[in-house]
């Protein structure tokens, strides 16, 4: 068996009662100093299934309610207890430490955003002239290969343009909500926005009434996902000897 | 045409737990890496996730949007104020048109995932060489999920 780590929290940190990780084996803490990692055995060489990484993000997702953590990528197993204490925890002892001060008391709420392509099509030819004229001539009879696809590009760059100006208009009202933000590349369908704000697990409430409010105000064509709390995955850098992206 | 009722209900948004969707875009590409220590094959993830991200902009794409435009009812578009009305009836229709592409890849990817649920034996990659101790690779007997949370995505 070796140990899969989920995340690094104080020393101080309670589990939450039993928790369920990885193939259902319980949670536990391996405590080294004023640091704890959390982990769960497992099998070194268990084929990667969906509930493992949905594990993953459950554990740390239970434990980010009431406790600062620090979330390790999927994938991080050593061998025994005695390698996490000492290789983990020891030789990240610095960087660990520093890093779960800068979190302290800190929440990531992820809001991703979406065009609905009807809506964002129906505003585009409401909006733009020439893009009527081009679907006009494309439906004209002369309905060559030709105008088709130069109709299909201009829509394509017109809903390109307009993604980036929703996404941009949503990311400054969420900017407003939170102590910081980064936004990732978007890679599902319709996304326009992927943004991860870092908020005072205090202020959460504020957030909420921001994330409504600005639910209610925009147009019809984005729709928001509003996910959370989470630890702060899009805040930590990589690699364990990097400074905090927002530093 | 009433899903975004104004201010009626003042109910107080709180945010959801990630979808299996979501964990794929957070856990396997952000968070605290050690990197001497990362010894699970990743290779059959990364793929994958990789496979997720790629956004195909081609001809096809283009003559999908043409098409999708051309049977989307936009006479009600220019004429001011009323489109909402038209919205669910038209709704739908070309949507399906337009999706095709980015939509396969994802439904790969979904199909990948689902084997697990599918298959006796559930894995990422059906071979996965040399990177990881191929020498002392058993094969895995065959588990019975327990989960509860079958269908998430």
């Amino acid at each position: 068996m070796a140990v899969h780590i989920y995340g690094v929290v104080s020393a101080a940190t309670r589990l939450p009662g039993p928790l369920p990780g990885r193939r259902e084996a319980p949670v536990r803490l391996v405590v080294h100093g004023d640091l704890a990692a959390v982990v769960s055995e497992i099998d070194a060489d268990a084929r990667l299934r969906r509930d493992d990484l949905l594990a993953h993000a459950r554990v740390l997702e239970s434990l980010v309610e009431d406790s600062t953590v620090l979330p390790m990528r999927f994938g991080v197993i050593v061998e025994t207890d005695e390698e996490v204490a000492h290789n983990v925890l020891e030789a990240g002892e610095d960087r660990l430490t520093a890093l779960l001060s800068s979190f302290d008391g800190l929440v990531q709420l992820t809001v991703k955003a979406y065009h609905d392509q009807d809506r964002a099509l129906r505003h585009l030819f409401r909006e733009r002239p020439e893009l009527r004229e081009l679907r006009d001539q494309a439906a004209a009879g002369r309905a060559s290969y030709h105008s088709q696809l130069t109709l299909g590009e201009a829509i394509a760059r017109a809903l390109d343009e307009l993604a980036s100006d929703d996404a941009a208009m949503v990311y400054d009202e969420l900017a407003g909500l939170a102590e910081h933000i980064v936004s990732s590349e978007v890679n599902a369908k319709d996304q326009i926005l992927d943004a991860a704000l870092l908020v005072q697990r205090g202020a959460r409430t504020k957030t909420d009434e921001g994330v409504t409010r600005l639910r209610r105000t925009l147009p019809d064509r984005v729709r928001l996902r509003y996910i959370g709390p989470l630890p702060p995955y899009s805040f930590v850098d990589g690699q364990l000897a990097g400074e905090p992206v927002w530093a | 045409m009433t899903v975004r009722g104004y201010a009626q209900n003042r109910y107080l948004e709180r945010p959801a737990p990630s979808s299996l969707a979501d964990v794929i875009d957070t856990i396997l590409d952000k968070g605290l890496v050690i990197d001497i220590y990362v010894r699970v094959s990743l290779v059959g993830i990364e793929l994958l996730t990789i496979d997720a991200r790629i956004v195909i902009a081609s001809v096809d794409t283009y003559l999908r949007f043409a098409e999708a435009v051309n049977r989307l009812d936009l006479t009600e578009t220019e004429t001011q104020g009323i489109p909402e009305l038209m919205e669910n009836i038209t709704e739908g229709g070309a949507k399906h048109k337009t999706e095709g592409v980015i939509e396969a890849v994802q439904e790969k990817v979904a199909n990948v995932l689902k084997r697990d649920e599918e298959d006796e034996e559930d894995d990422y990659e059906e071979e996965e060489d040399g990177s990881t101790r191929s020498d002392e690779r058993q094969p895995e007997p065959a588990r019975k999920r327990t989960s509860s949370r079958r269908r998430e995505s």
